[in-house]
């Protein structure tokens, strides 16, 4: 059961690294004038924002939906997370330059650790 | 994996592409960044480009700048935030310029809404799905759709893309947890633009309603929807408690019937999308409607609802419906495809996901190659020089210095002065042409700051209640007549559209020059005068300079 699901888990994470890939490629020929280096870091921004953080989020809905879905899903869901709790977080304080590299980590830290807990729960 | 994905991958790749080319990619001369804001056609784009530098700026949006507001430092962060703090933290990974990331993910975002709706009608039949995406590529070709991207409508249609992820998660409210994601989608909707979230509501309450009449309410969509409200609730009571005293104090609702929108741009009509296309779209209409599918129930009330919703503008929803019909290539796109499915169907024996996605690839390219013209490099209203100009201000002027602006192209959309980060006021233009008629230029002369003056300033009064300036005080204001005389540093345009406008600014130059002004900054476009004697006689004895 528990090599299924590192299995599971390893396609995943190819799954993911060949959609930054291709997404990069992709960018580099609609942006054709511009440098590698830039549309990487723009490709690694959209994932690291508004892409892992809703992935590992819809880890809950695996069993229902495809990779693509959730991967296209998971924008929003990213997004209006990270979004709201970065208003929030402003107005307590929290400058957004830390946030910006706080923030994804947190959240998939607090989802992984939710689902371990539901885990040992169950 | 299978023969089908890789087929339906390459198409979604080739869309996504397509998108960003026809989306951004042409009018920011295939490069992502800029070294000032490319392709801003509207003061609002800079207004939301300031507002959102000045978060990154600061770390955080408890108040509003002092420069755009009047010069108090207490006006509390009023605007729709989420679109702002997406773009800083972008920003901020990325290294590109706030003025850059701002555009981008509004567009990024777009693109994602019509994934994303894609993904709603597969739910029910791949084949319409993907004969639907050739509609939505007019989010970027109909000329009022482009306005909301180039003039700034970037709240509305991130609220509409947030309204679109809701419709998503509203046909998967069977899921574990959806009441938490909806309400969390629900609450980006509210702190996008709010407006989203009426329209949001109303569908959710339509859709319930019709679900009661069918009797196919189930017990785990009515929890899940409570549970969504009152995440919603939580997460925008703050913002909700602002929004009340402020934008719903100022703009209360009125039942105004709106037929045309100038100001805005431009609205999007069903005629916008061309005659052939509508009747296809009214062919798909047809078999929808009537159509004993009850498996398409979800999609058909999407766009009907759709279609009814960008029309509230004629039953008291003003503007908000134009807001709404900026996704409209989106929301009725699941017209056209079925429009295009049927006809398919009658020459296409066995249409498959292959058979499909050429269709709708050639389907896409003719409808390009008709109503997209390639627009080449757009710069907008900005230059490499005014750019150059605002920023010399900005690291080179005292921080409480105020700044005038005479004569230049681009300074009556007045957004982009804020980025000098300093109070700035500009000449009025329509009485610069008065003036030129009576030949003469008095030193107290009609005059603009630029305020941000839309809730009209509000402030911090108690812990959850909030007072407005001007409400309190009418003469802070940004049109008025001003002592010209009284500011620090004066920005002339050496040349512009209009070459006598630009005489006249080195005739009050020169005037300027002999009573103690000195040149502090000079590039190809524009000086800047330093004003040696605040509120002095910049003007002469006469107070009047003759032209």
């Amino acid at each position: 059961m528990e090599q299924t699901t590192q299995s599971h888990s390893n396609k995943e994470v190819k799954a993911i690294l060949a959609s930054f890939v291709i997404l990069a490629i992709l960018l580099k020929i609609v942006f054709y004038k511009e440098t590698t280096i830039i549309v990487l870091k723009t490709v690694a921004t959209i994932s690291w924002l508004f892409v892992l953080p809703g992935y590992f989020i819809s880890k809950i809905w695996q069993q229902d939906l495809n990779f693509t879905e959730r991967l296209i899903i998971c924008i929003p869901i990213s997004a209006a997370i990270i979004g709201i709790s970065s208003y929030y977080l402003g107005l307590l304080g929290l400058n957004l330059r830390i946030q910006s590299f706080i923030l994804p980590p947190a959240i998939i830290f607090i989802t992984l650790a939710k689902t371990k807990l539901f885990k040992l729960l169950k | 994996m299978k023969k089908e994905t890789i087929i339906e991958t390459i198409f979604l790749l080739a869309f996504i592409g397509t998108m960003f080319w026809i989306g951004i990619a042409d009018s920011w001369g295939h490069k992502i960044q800029h070294d000032f804001p490319y392709s801003y056609l509207a003061s609002d784009t800079f207004q939301h480009q300031t507002r959102a530098q000045w978060i990154k700026d600061t770390g955080n949006y408890k108040y509003e700048a002092p420069y755009y507001s009047a010069g108090y430092t207490n006006i509390v962060g009023f605007y729709p935030p989420i679109l702002l703090h997406l773009s800083v933290l972008f920003s901020h990974i990325s290294g590109l310029e706030v003025y850059d990331t701002i555009l981008f993910i509004t567009v990024f975002f777009a693109i994602t809404g019509s994934l994303i709706f894609y993904n709603i009608i597969s739910c029910w039949n791949k084949q319409i799905a993907i004969l639907s995406m050739p509609l939505m590529t007019y989010i970027f070709t109909i000329r009022e759709a482009r306005v909301a991207f180039y003039w700034g409508h970037w709240p509305a249609l991130l609220g509409d893309f947030f309204l679109v992820a809701c419709l998503w998660m509203l046909i998967n409210l069977q899921k574990k947890h959806s009441g938490i994601i909806l309400g969390i989608l629900l609450a980006a909707t509210t702190l996008a633009h709010t407006a989203a979230t009426i329209f949001t509501v109303l569908f959710i309450l339509i859709f319930f309603a019709i679900a009661v009449l069918r009797k196919k309410l189930e017990k785990k969509q009515l929890k899940n929807i409570i549970i969504a409200f009152t995440v919603l609730l939580i997460l925008t009571a703050y913002f909700l408690i602002l929004f009340k005293q402020t934008w719903m104090v100022v703009f209360p609702f009125t039942f105004q019937i709106w037929t045309d929108w100038t100001g805005g741009g431009g609205f999007i009509t069903l005629q916008s999308f061309g005659t052939y296309t509508l009747l296809i779209m009214a062919l798909g209409m047809f078999f929808i409607i009537f159509s004993k599918n009850q498996n398409n129930f979800f999609q058909k009330l999407i766009a009907l609802f759709s279609l009814g919703a960008g029309f509230t503008n004629y039953i008291g929803f003003s503007n908000r419906a134009f807001n709404f019909r900026f996704y409209w290539p989106i929301l009725l796109s699941v017209l056209f495809g079925t429009g295009i499915y049927k006809i398919a169907k009658k020459v296409i024996n066995n249409l498959t996901t292959f058979k499909s996605a050429a269709i709708s690839l050639a389907v896409i390219a003719i409808l390009i190659n008709y109503n997209y013209t390639p627009t080449g490099k757009i710069d907008g209203l900005m230059n490499q020089y005014t750019w150059q100009t605002l920023n010399w201000i900005k690291d080179n002027t005292e921080n409480d210095a105020k700044i005038f602006f005479f004569y230049g192209d681009s300074y009556d959309q007045d957004g982009s002065l804020g980025n000098t980060h300093r109070r700035n006021t500009r000449v009025e233009i329509i009485d610069l042409s008065q003036t030129l008629q009576n030949k003469k230029i008095e030193k107290e002369y009609p005059t603009k700051e630029l305020i941000e003056s839309g809730t009209e300033l509000p402030y911090r009064e108690g812990m959850f209640t909030y007072a407005r300036v001007i409400a309190e005080n009418k003469n802070v204001t940004g049109r008025k007549i001003r002592d010209v005389c009284s500011f620090d540093y004066y920005v002339f345009d050496k040349s512009g559209r209009y070459p006598v406008l630009v005489q006249f600014n080195q005739i009050i130059a020169n005037t300027f020059a002999q009573h103690n002004f000195t040149i502090v900054f000079d590039n190809p476009l524009s000086i800047v005068l330093k004003n040696q004697q605040h509120g002095g006689q910049c003007f002469g004895a006469n107070n009047t300079i003759t032209l």
